[in-house]
């Protein structure tokens, strides 16, 4: 099934935006778009550092990222990445040579040039490089998760200046004229252009943003100047910032008319998510983004009387719900232990339950439309269709892993306050209790505390205080082999601490394959590997959805530069610039 | 008219202190408002009728009897207790009323309550408050037959986890009181019977833990001490603890300069003994007469605090937790939020009722004195 | 003179006071588990944290972190958030008035409905009217205040969609809205004050009905209305006004979980996201200027009492 809902094509035609559940507007462009007006988006948590390079941003700072700066390539609703600020991009046969060619005229929102050395700056900043003299001093920028990412060290974040002969990823990035840029790698990097959208994360800065200072009370955090459709008009506001027309933007529509059509974007913070829909309905936000069911029913009634438009994100690059678990220390290290949580956990029950029976149960890491995509009845995972049988085999694992170890198997796992997080680990815990296994629920922490103590499992320095289990959303789709980020031993964010050799080798080779059905058969090896073994609780798919009052149009806007249909709500993502009011 | 006695007379007024269930514990009082009292009151007799449903009444002439209880609490700015709620009318003393209708239904209710709590792992009729009923099928179920108060988001039994709920709850309330009533009694009584530095510097230091809204107190202990049952407790206790040691502060400043008291000094007893003999028992009942009142209050805390985040851990069920649950689905299953807002007002209630009663039986006998 | 020893008393009281608060505040916020850094920097190595704390002065000894911040909070600055760097006199200016408008607003709705009540309560004291309004007030302590603003919003709000159960509008954007989102978290807090000043009014009221120059009011055959109001009112107004000012601590605490649940971005909020974030400075301040401003407003009514009734013997 196609994940697109829109018309693409370069005539001005309008799409009624129909998404399988729930009404919508027109989507795509129309002849009928307005300027002027403003919108209020409401996010489900705050970001506080916008320094990009040394951020990590969720869903609620993407939206807010993709409406201040641009990224280099950008990924259209068919999972391809095309170019965006680069004009085109090139590169050598064997993926050891990028080249991008600029596009021209573009300018920061404080009026600096985007060209090949404001490029240059911005990579050296993601990759942990010196950026500049007067830049953080001359020191090397700290980014940590990027550095790993575009160094590729197979070791580990640490090991990128250590053991700088075990990196596979940048080598050299080069200004070769003013709007051309060259970047040379170790090793081939078949998905390079993948991770260099980064789900909407690798913005480009202004060079004076980056100036700024990444550092404490440093404004690259809290200023973003960027070459996006709204310039920051709210700085050093970033809770809930407010973005103002750029009047200067390089994008037009298909009729030449300039680009974003909406005079201001206001942002809020609105965790709660009954508190989101009701907002929609009583006028209060005219946007918001969804990821629970009962919420998403909630905004399909509303959108079926009439008086909101709902646009449910299908199967195609979902990303997953799941319980991350720590395959690297007791009880999870031990298979058996694995198998019984999984079989135990009874996911379809779950799954109805904590989503009102919007989502479906996941196959594995990949969905329908991303290479490596596993069926249901095919996924390597254990079997838990019968329950009754589910159970049985859930406690006879449980025993074997008590006859191995010594002691009964019991975890602990550890939760945000958020009240549905702590509602589907109740659930769970009573799945579980039925195969006599013991899961306590801790006292809520802060996501921030739950990230960082698994960092530290991660990174091998605090793995005793790493959470054996957490709820976890993650995985949306795109390039397959982009993945790997996750998986690869040593790397900082592997929180489910995976250090398998094959997991290792299956995705080190298709992060360099060429060959898309090559890389994409690998990429399945390595799902069944990961299924077969239960590395995680994979538990449902992510049906995003939007919620928009009736006023709202164009949410994902005009084509992309290359005639691509812009991001339609992957996993929440979507532009800003071509959203325009009717009355 | 009687004279007034030349004291500094103190009109008892409505109770200023701990503000049943609508929040947290409070005991400044307007200093002693000398104006004369009205002595032809025509509204008392018909009051007399319901004697502890109404918090205050003007004094009538048999009233004065208390006066001397009350004056010097009045100086000692601590919390006068209401003595209005009396039944003796004009008649004298003692003389026991029957207890209303509406007394004996808070009795009912409360001894449903409690006995529904402690008995609750062996009510047949008490699911399993974790249990997922129906396999899902109970989700977000209105009342029925088989679940009276049919399921919350989880398919679980709200009547269940309502029972279940009770149990933490009142734990708290009476984990939190007995921690108060002991820390705080034993500082107020120290605090009221020795003069000078120490009694100074415990008034001090009482004066600035109530320096701080209670809430905002008890949410950072809780924060810092954690969210089990009984770290809750403890913290909770921890901020009832000066209001308790301000009223056994004022009551032991009021009996301290009574006649017995001297004459015993005079016989030479120690202080200790004063205090375990002669003020201890005097005090007891002022305190008694408000345990009732703060338990509501802590039930009260517990829910806010939920509320905020630092309720009770799940899947321990209490009313607060039920409430915060049912928050998400406010639209499609109102009962979920009714139940557990019904029995906190309805136990509240039946707590400020029975506190009144028993201040006002308690009063009376201590005026006889 | 009598008073000005009371005043330089309450004074000096209050001072000290204050010091120990703010002193405790700071002390306690040190307690709180949550590491503050780590929730800004959550994939980042100890070494880089460590930097972030030396310059945010988090290494220095107590006593410095303390005086530091007396210094600041005396002089108005009240700090910043780690993380954006906003200054707290900023988040301040932004919720301090939404805090100061729902406790207001149901301050004054509350003596609105409370003062008439009272008055005819104590006008007809006995009568049923009396004895029913009575024990509805004693009915409505029961119900807590947030218990009841979720009842409203469950009912008004969520299933009959009469009025907005979240978010804020200014009053100079919109009046209209400012007031609609208004209606049910005032209300919820009002009730219980309703209830308070009502029964508190009544008795004193009757006993003032009493007094002589009530008798002689009536006997000039002023009319009933003027006498009650006019004259019978006054000296029960000081003492509603002490009530309503000593309410405040209990105001405060209601009105944070209130905030909460209608998601009025007050003060009330901005605490207790603070000490969700582990946003010490923030929290210090915040909590310190609550502190400051119940001690202040008892002790404005002790010195209110003072000046305005001399024959108060003070211990």
């Amino acid at each position: 099934m196609s994940a697109m809902a829109l018309v693409v094509a370069a005539c001005s035609s309008s799409d009624d935006g129909d998404n399988g559940d729930g009404a919508g507007g027109n989507t795509g462009e129309s002849a009928d778009a307005t300027t002027g007006g403003e919108v209020t988006y409401a996010v489900e948590g705050d970001t506080l550092n916008f320094c990009l390079p040394t951020a990590q941003l969720a869903i609620s700072g993407i939206v807010i990222s993709m409406g201040v700066y641009d990224t280099l390539v950008a990924q259209s609703a068919d999972g391809e990445i095309v170019p965006f600020l680069a004009e085109s991009v090139e590169r050598n046969d064997d993926a050891t040579s990028y080249t991008f060619n600029l596009r021209e005229g573009i300018e920061f929102h404080n009026g600096e040039p985007f060209n090949a050395e404001a490029v240059v700056m911005n990579l050296n900043a993601y990759r942990g490089a010196v950026v500049a003299p007067d830049v953080q001093d001359g020191e090397p920028y700290p980014s940590t998760l990027f550095k790993y990412i575009f160094n590729a060290n197979t070791e580990g974040l640490a090991q990128v200046d250590l053991e700088p002969e075990n990196n596979l990823g940048i080598d050299t990035v080069e200004a070769i004229d003013e709007y051309t840029v060259e970047v040379t790698m170790h090793e081939p990097w078949a998905d390079f252009e993948s991770l260099l959208y980064g789900t909407g994360r690798i913005g480009m800065l202004a060079p004076e943003q980056l100036r700024a200072g990444a550092g404490e009370g440093g404004g690259c955090a809290t200023t973003m100047i960027g070459t996006g459709p709204f310039r920051h008009a709210n700085a050093p506001e970033v809770r809930e910032p407010r973005l103002e027309r750029n009047e200067n933007y390089w994008r037009e529509d298909s009729e030449g008319r300039q680009l974003p059509y909406l005079d201001a974007v206001q942002f809020r913070i609105q965790p709660d998510t009954n508190q989101r829909v009701n907002g929609i309905e009583g006028g209060q936000f005219n946007l918001t983004h969804l990821s629970g069911g009962e919420e998403i029913n909630q905004a399909i009634s509303l959108s079926d009387a009439g008086s909101a438009y709902t646009y449910v994100q299908e199967p195609g690059f979902r990303e997953m719900g799941y319980l991350l678990i720590n395959n690297g220390k007791p009880p999870f290290d031990n298979e058996n232990a694995r198998r019984a949580v999984f079989l135990a956990g009874n996911r379809d029950q779950i799954t109805q339950l904590r989503n009102d029976g919007i989502f479906t149960v996941s196959s594995g890491l990949y969905d329908a439309s991303v290479g490596g995509h596993l069926e249901l009845d095919d996924d390597g995972l254990p079997d838990d269709t019968d329950r009754d049988a589910a159970l049985e085999e859930a406690r006879q694992a449980a025993a074997a892993y008590e006859d191995e170890t010594g002691s009964p198997l019991s975890f602990e796992a550890l939760t945000t306050n958020a009240t549905g997080n702590t509602q589907t680990l109740e659930l769970l815990r009573e799945n579980l209790a039925e195969a006599g296994i013991d899961m306590s629920i801790s006292a809520p922490v802060l996501q921030s505390e739950i990230i960082n103590r698994a960092v530290g499992g991660a990174l091998g320095t605090g793995l005793e205080d790493a959470p054996e289990a957490f709820l976890w959303r993650n995985h949306p789709g795109g390039n397959c082999s982009a993945q790997y980020v996750w998986f690869l031993s040593g790397s900082p964010v592997n929180f489910a601490i995976i250090d398998d050799p094959e997991v290792d080798r299956l995705y080190l080779e298709a992060r360099q394959t060429l060959d898309d059905d090559e890389r994409n058969e690998l990429c399945r090896e390595v799902n069944l590997y990961m299924n077969e073994h239960v590395f995680s609780m994979w538990t449902w798919w992510v049906d995003w959805t939007i919620a928009t009052d009736t006023s709202v149009n164009g949410v994902w806007g005009p084509p992309l530069p290359d005639g691509s249909p812009p991001p339609n709500n992957m996993s929440g993502v979507h532009r800003l610039d071509g959203i325009w009011l009717s009355s | 008219m009687p004279d007034r006695p030349s004291r500094g007379w103190y009109r008892a007024r409505q109770k200023v202190g701990p503000e049943p269930g609508s929040g947290m514990f409070r005991t400044r009082q307007p200093p002693a408002d000398t104006e004369e009292p009205p002595v032809d009151t025509p509204e008392a007799p018909a009051d007399a009728q319901e004697p502890a449903a109404t918090m205050e009444k003007p004094l009538d002439p048999a009233e004065q009897i208390h006066e001397s209880f009350l004056e010097t609490g009045a100086e000692a700015e601590g919390l006068t207790v209401d003595v209005a709620a009396i039944e003796a009318g004009s008649e004298g003393l003692g003389k026991r009323k029957r207890l209303p209708i509406a007394a004996w239904l808070a009795v009912g209710w409360v001894v449903l309550i409690v006995g529904l709590a402690v008995f609750a792992p062996w009510l047949p009729f008490v699911k399993n408050p974790n249990a997922i009923q129906d396999n899902g099928g109970l989700r977000l179920a209105s009342p029925s037959i088989d679940a009276w108060l049919g399921g919350d988001a989880n398919s679980r039994d709200v009547f269940a986890r309502m029972v279940w709920g009770a149990r933490a709850s009142l734990m708290i309330g009476v984990g939190s009181i007995i921690f108060a009533f002991i820390v705080g009694g034993v500082l107020g009584i120290i605090g009221g019977f020795v003069k000078g530095r120490v009694g100074e510097a415990i008034a001090g230091l009482l004066d600035v833990m109530l320096a701080f809204p209670a809430l905002l107190l008890a949410l950072y202990f809780v924060s810092i001490l954690g969210r089990d049952i009984w770290k809750i407790a403890f913290a909770l206790g921890i901020v009832a603890t000066p209001a308790i040691a301000r009223i056994a502060r004022a009551s032991t400043i009021a009996w301290a300069d009574r006649d017995f008291v001297l004459a015993a000094r005079a016989q030479g007893a120690r202080a200790p003994r004063i205090v375990v003999r002669e003020i201890l028992p005097n005090v007891l009942p002022a305190m008694y007469s408000i345990a009732l009142l703060a338990m509501a209050i802590t039930i009260v805390a517990e829910a806010a605090l939920a509320q905020l985040g630092v309720g009770v851990i799940p899947p321990t069920s209490s009313w607060g937790n039920i409430i915060l649950q049912a928050r998400t689905h406010l639209a499609a299953a109102p009962w979920l939020m009714l139940a557990p807002s019904v029995a906190i007002f309805l136990t509240v209630l039946s707590l400020n009722y029975l506190g009144d009663v028993i201040r006002a039986r308690l009063d009376v006998r201590e005026s006889a004195l | 003179m009598q008073l000005l020893a009371t005043l330089g008393r309450v004074v000096v009281r209050l001072v000290v006071v204050l010091l120990i608060v703010t002193f405790v505040t700071f002390g306690m916020l040190k307690l709180l588990p949550g590491d503050p850094i780590a929730t800004l920097r959550p994939v980042s190595t100890e070494e880089q944290r460590d930097e972030i704390r030396e310059e945010l002065g988090l290494n220095d000894p107590f006593l410095v972190q303390y005086g530091n911040w007396l210094r600041d909070f005396f002089t108005g600055d009240f700090g910043r958030y780690y993380d954006s760097g906003e200054s707290v006199n900023a988040k301040l200016e932004k919720s301090l008035p939404v805090s100061l408008q729902l406790m207001g607003y149901s301050i004054a709705l509350a003596l609105l409905i409370a003062i008439p009540l009272g008055v005819i309560t104590a006008y007809r004291s006995g009568t049923r009217f009396d004895r029913g309004a009575n024990a509805a007030a004693f009915g409505l302590l029961a119900l807590p205040n947030f218990v009841l603003g979720l009842l409203l919003a469950t009912y008004l709000g969520a299933r009959w969609q009469i009025l907005p159960t979240q978010g804020y509008e200014e009053f100079g954007a919109d009046p209209v809205e400012h007031f609609r989102f208004m209606v049910l978290p005032v209300v919820a807090l009002a009730v219980a004050q309703i209830a308070v000043y009502m029964r508190l009014l009544r008795s004193d009221m009757i006993a003032t009905l009493q007094e002589n120059f009530v008798t002689t009011a009536k006997a000039k055959g002023v009319s009933p209305r003027r006498v009650l109001f006019r004259h019978a009112l006054r000296p029960s107004s000081l003492t509603l006004l002490t009530v309503a000012g000593l309410n405040m601590g209990t105001l405060i605490g209601g009105a944070i979980v209130i905030e909460v649940i209608f998601a009025l971005p007050g003060m009330g909020r901005n605490i207790y996201e603070a000490i969700l974030t582990s946003q010490y400075v923030a929290l210090q301040s915040f909590v310190a200027i609550i502190a400051v401003a119940y001690v202040l407003i008892n002790a404005l009514i002790d010195i209110l009492y003072a000046v305005l009734d001399p024959r108060i013997r003070r211990a």
